[in-house]
């Protein structure tokens, strides 16, 4: 389980990742991101949406509904340039603190020679 | 069968009581479950369980709400109004700030609601703590159940009586046959000595004789001296300790002496600690009882069953059913007294607790203090209606108050608040009323109650203790009234739809019927209660003191000296006090006319039945009635011209007589007990010997074998001080070794009815608070009612209608409520003062007009109440009252 501060401060960058992918709608991300995480990342169901909205709400993404070929209405999310940006820099940044620990918790640690 | 669609409408429906989902987002949720359900129903699970586990998975309601909100608000960590925690709301700043706004705007009307109530909450401590020191008597001894007084009911015989006192064998003879009996007190207390040590010499009036087992069965710890010892030897007496004080000062009193009676030498064996409690026994020292014999010229001893002269105290061991040792004493009676007494006498053991308050038996109210039951009733029923009435008032203003906020209702609920919101604001501004009236009662009850007891001259205690309850009682009274008064504003306003509560529609509500109206009626029907109830204990208390009592009482000095030496040197004192030039007259007398009477059996050989009346015996000599300026209606008074007088002359009131029945009285002859014997000399008209709480008894005079102790002189009206100068001049010359000691009769007198004076004080005193009280409700009402009305009263105006008119349309509706205040208030109180009459035997006839002058007080000042406010309305510019609304 991951804690909750990550879980959020994640949340946004792993769904514009998603939807880069191309457009999709709530229920179906929530699929994609159990199914990548192995179960790793849990949400509660529900509280992807207003994530969704805050981000639609900022320009990251925009919706439409569309009706299934069942018949059922969806709400699908696309990504935006915004978004696009946004995704860039947040991978940016998660990558540089990758790197960092991946630097501190390598094998021999050049500090702790020198 | 489970109906998906139907779950799923009814979760919508939940969700939709959430502000925080907007159009779509349930939509989109639900878009959401089915998928889910769909793909829990692939993987095997009933569509129920699909359903729950969905549902479950989608997280609770409330919270993805929340969520929701924070997306739409602009601060990103903003709590939903609907989740504001419940113990702060954001509100409450601006309730505050409206409610004191309010307050201060309203500051003449607020003032009055709260000090009225605090006033009230004020009184009904004070008289709370009287109610409860009356209550309290005796109540610190150990294990006070288990002490008892034994009380000696006659029965089967007219006039029988019921004694507070017993006989003294009687207490000694119990504790020896029942083994139910642990400790037995006697008491006697003896009429006046003169305690001497050194040069210092008083008359003592509360000089007791007790057996030594008074310092283990009572709760009154020996400050010096061993509490098992102190009464054991003759003629050792222990003191109180201000009474240690007064004759030994700094010194140790232990084995110091004092004389009684210039004959028996005292010791002193021990000195009380000061009595902090209250206590029904009045005593400034206790003399062992061995100590006591009869004195001389009595026909009795301490070994005599018929002399009913003394309390007596038991203490029951634990245990111990006191109805079935009361079924014993039958027998005890027969073995000790004969089958006669046992068969017309009974023994009561009357409980510790009783003793202060029940004193109407005989011999009860002469050494001990004594309460007055109905006393206590009254008061606590004046505290229950000062409250009433105080609470009353309160729930009237404050709705009045708040109806005049309809407006800001409007306002309030266009912007979108809620009935709950708008209740809690009304309820927390009732509430905080109530608290700040509460908070000033703590303070200001103890000044308070000290002016209470200076006023009336009796110790009130209130003490730091009772705060420990006072400040939670008070604040649950403040609670309460604060809901109960806030609730019917708050609920009422709040209900009121907006729109017809700006247009100002709820004013011109009218119902023939409100709750004000009748809170208007109950107050005054109390306050004239109280008028009326005032003016009758005065008229009787009045009554009381300036009826005839048969002799007169007024210009009497009682002169008071050791009864020994009085007796035996009379003609001579009295011979040189009457020629003192001030004086009238003088006469020797047994009692101070206060009801301190013996009682025997009187016979007489010519009565048609032999056997006894009890009567009460009363010692007088030559000059007595001739001072008294008591009446004969047949004979004459003890007389030195006759030689047979001071032997064997009687002399009978017309009560006494009555009882024999005789046609001419005079010559009969008459057997007082074994004391004396003679023929009748004279009847007297029949003069109140006794309280006038009593009816007149049959009373029968001699002049007695015993002491007397009292010259009754009549002096001439003039400066008192001038005369009693003189008299104790003269007294020094005739008397020189006897201190002089007077009195007044008539304030002597008037101590008897010291208990309803004070009563009628703290019922005057009671009547004018809520008087004042009912009409700063008044008040408050009549200034909403017209604020109502204004716009009326300048189109009445215009119309041509003049002030006086207007001045009486708005007043009449309230004068109407004061006359049906009347007709409740009168027959409350004539029940309730034919009932507190009964403590009288002479008692005034009620006047009518009584009544009908208080209801007209009552009308008079709830009129003038009116008449300022109405008046001033009525002489408003109408330009100015037809653009206020």
């Amino acid at each position: 389980m991951l804690s909750k501060e990550l879980m959020a401060a994640s949340t946004r960058p792993l769904i514009l990742t998603i939807l880069k992918r191309g457009e999709s709608y709530g229920y179906q991300i929530i699929q994609d991101v159990k199914h990548l995480s192995g179960g790793t990342l849990e949400w509660s169901d529900g509280m992807l949406y207003p994530v969704l909205h805050k981000l639609q709400k900022d320009g990251c993404i925009q919706s439409k509904w569309v009706v299934s070929n069942e018949g059922r209405r969806r709400k699908y999310y696309s990504i935006t340039e915004i978004g696009l940006e946004e995704l860039q820099t947040a991978k940016e940044q998660w990558l540089s603190i990758h790197e960092v620990f991946a630097k501190i918790w390598g094998p021999t640690p050049q500090w702790a020679t020198d | 069968m489970f109906d998906l669609e139907k779950a799923i409408k009814e979760w919508k429906l939940n969700l939709r009581k959430n502000p925080g989902y907007e159009d779509g987002d349930i939509e989109e949720l639900e878009s959401h479950l089915l998928d889910e359900i769909e793909h829990l129903q692939k993987e095997g699970l009933s569509i129920e369980e699909a359903f729950l586990k969905a549902l479950n998975e989608i997280g609770e309601a409330n919270s993805v709400g929340t969520e929701f909100y924070k997306t739409r608000s602009i601060k990103n960590t903003a709590t939903p109004p609907w989740q504001q925690k419940a113990w702060i709301p954001s509100l409450l700043p601006n309730y505050m700030k409206i409610g004191f706004r309010n307050l201060y705007r309203d500051s003449g009307n607020s003032f009055i609601n709260i000090f009225g109530l605090s006033m009230a909450l004020i009184c009904c401590i004070v008289i709370f703590s009287y109610v409860r020191q009356e209550l309290t008597f005796d109540n610190f001894h150990e294990n006070p159940d288990q002490i008892y007084r034994l009380t000696f009911q006659e029965i089967n015989r007219p006039g029988a009586r019921h004694f507070a006192t017993t006989s003294p064998p009687m207490g000694p003879a119990l504790l020896e046959t029942y083994p139910e009996v642990e400790e037995v007190v006697r008491f006697r207390f003896v009429d006046s000595n003169i305690i001497q040590h050194e040069d210092m010499q008083f008359y003592e009036y509360d000089v007791a004789y007790a057996d030594s087992s008074f310092l283990t069965m009572f709760n009154f710890p020996l400050k010096q001296g061993n509490a098992n010892t102190a009464l054991d030897e003759i003629n050792s007496v222990i003191l109180t300790s201000e009474m240690a004080e007064k004759y030994f000062g700094e010194e140790n009193p232990i084995g110091k002496s004092l004389t009684l009676d210039n004959i028996t030498t005292l010791t002193v064996t021990g000195v009380l600690a000061p009595i902090q409690q209250n206590t029904h026994l009045k005593f400034d020292c206790i003399i062992s009882f061995h100590s006591f014999s009869a004195p001389p010229g009595y026909p009795v001893t301490v070994e005599s069953w018929g002399w009913v002269s003394f309390y007596t105290y038991v203490r029951l061991r634990d245990g111990t059913k006191p109805e079935e040792l009361e079924a014993k004493f039958k027998d005890f009676l027969v073995t000790n007294m004969g089958s006669d007494v046992g068969e017309n006498r009974i023994l009561h053991l009357q409980p510790l607790s009783e003793v202060y308050l029940n004193s109407d038996l005989q011999n009860a109210s002469t050494n001990l203090l004594t309460g007055n039951r109905g006393y206590i009733l009254g008061m606590s029923a004046v505290a229950a209606f000062l409250l009433l009435i105080a609470c009353f008032n309160f729930m009237n203003l404050s709705t009045a108050q708040s109806i005049r906020r309809g407006k800001e209702v409007g306002v309030r609920k266009t912007l979108g608040a809620r009935r709950s919101g708008l209740v809690r604001q009304f309820l927390g501004e009732s509430i905080l009323m109530a608290f700040l009236s509460v908070i000033l009662a703590i303070i200001f009850v103890i000044p308070f109650s000290r002016f209470v007891s200076s006023l009336l001259g009796m110790e009130l205690g209130i003490y730091i203790e009772d705060f420990r309850f006072i400040v939670p009682v008070f604040l649950v009274i403040g609670l309460l009234l604060g809901i109960i008064s806030g609730l019917y504003p708050a609920l009422v306003m709040s209900s009121f739809k907006p729109t017809k509560v700006l247009k100002g529609d709820f004013f011109r509500k009218k119902s023939s019927f409100d709750i004000r109206t009748v809170l208007v009626v109950a107050q005054f029907s109390i306050a004239i209660l109280l008028i009326t109830g005032s003016f009758i204990i005065r008229e009787q208390i009045q009554f009381i003191q300036q009826r005839d009592l048969g002799f007169e009482q007024d210009q009497i000095v009682v002169l008071h000296m050791d009864g020994r030496e009085l007796t035996r040197r009379y003609d001579l004192i009295r011979q040189q006090i009457q020629s003192n030039p001030n004086v009238i007259n003088a006469g020797m007398g047994g009692g101070l006319l206060d009801g301190d009477n013996g009682s025997v059996p009187i016979f007489s050989r010519d009565a048609e039945d032999e056997e006894g009346y009890p009567m009460n015996i009363y010692g007088a000599h030559f000059g007595y009635f001739e001072t008294m300026g008591i009446e004969f209606i047949k004979g004459r008074g003890f007389n030195e011209s006759y030689s047979t007088d001071a032997t064997s002359g009687i002399i009978l009131n017309e009560a006494a007589a009555a009882v024999f029945g005789w046609d001419d009285p005079i010559g009969k002859h008459i057997q007082v007990d074994q004391i004396t014997e003679g023929q009748i000399i004279g009847v007297t008209r029949n003069f109140n010997f006794a309280s006038l709480h009593r009816e007149i008894q049959p009373l029968v005079m001699y002049i007695p074998p015993t002491n007397m102790e009292n010259l009754f002189v009549r002096v001439r009206p003039g400066n008192a001080n001038t005369i009693l100068t003189s008299l104790e001049q003269t007294w020094q010359e005739a008397v020189p070794d006897f201190p002089f000691h007077f009195r007044f009769l008539d304030e002597h007198l008037d101590e008897m009815y010291q208990a309803d004076q004070r009563f009628f004080k703290l019922v005057t005193a009671f009547t004018i608070l809520t008087i004042l009280i009912a009409c700063l409700g008044l008040y408050g009402l009549i200034s909403y009612f017209i604020l109502q009305r204004t716009k009326e009263i300048g189109i009445r105006k215009v119309l041509g209608a003049s002030v006086l008119q207007i001045a009486f349309l708005l007043s009449k509706k309230f004068i109407f409520l004061v006359a049906i205040a009347n007709l409740i208030a009168w027959p409350a109180t004539w029940y309730l003062m034919q009932n507190w009459m009964q403590n009288f035997a002479y008692q005034i006839d009620v006047n009518l007009f009584v009544y009908l002058i208080s209801g007209l007080i009552a009308l008079g000042i709830a009129w003038l109440t009116m008449s300022y406010k109405s008046i001033k309305a009525a002489l408003m510019n109408p330009v100015k009252s037809l653009k206020s609304e």
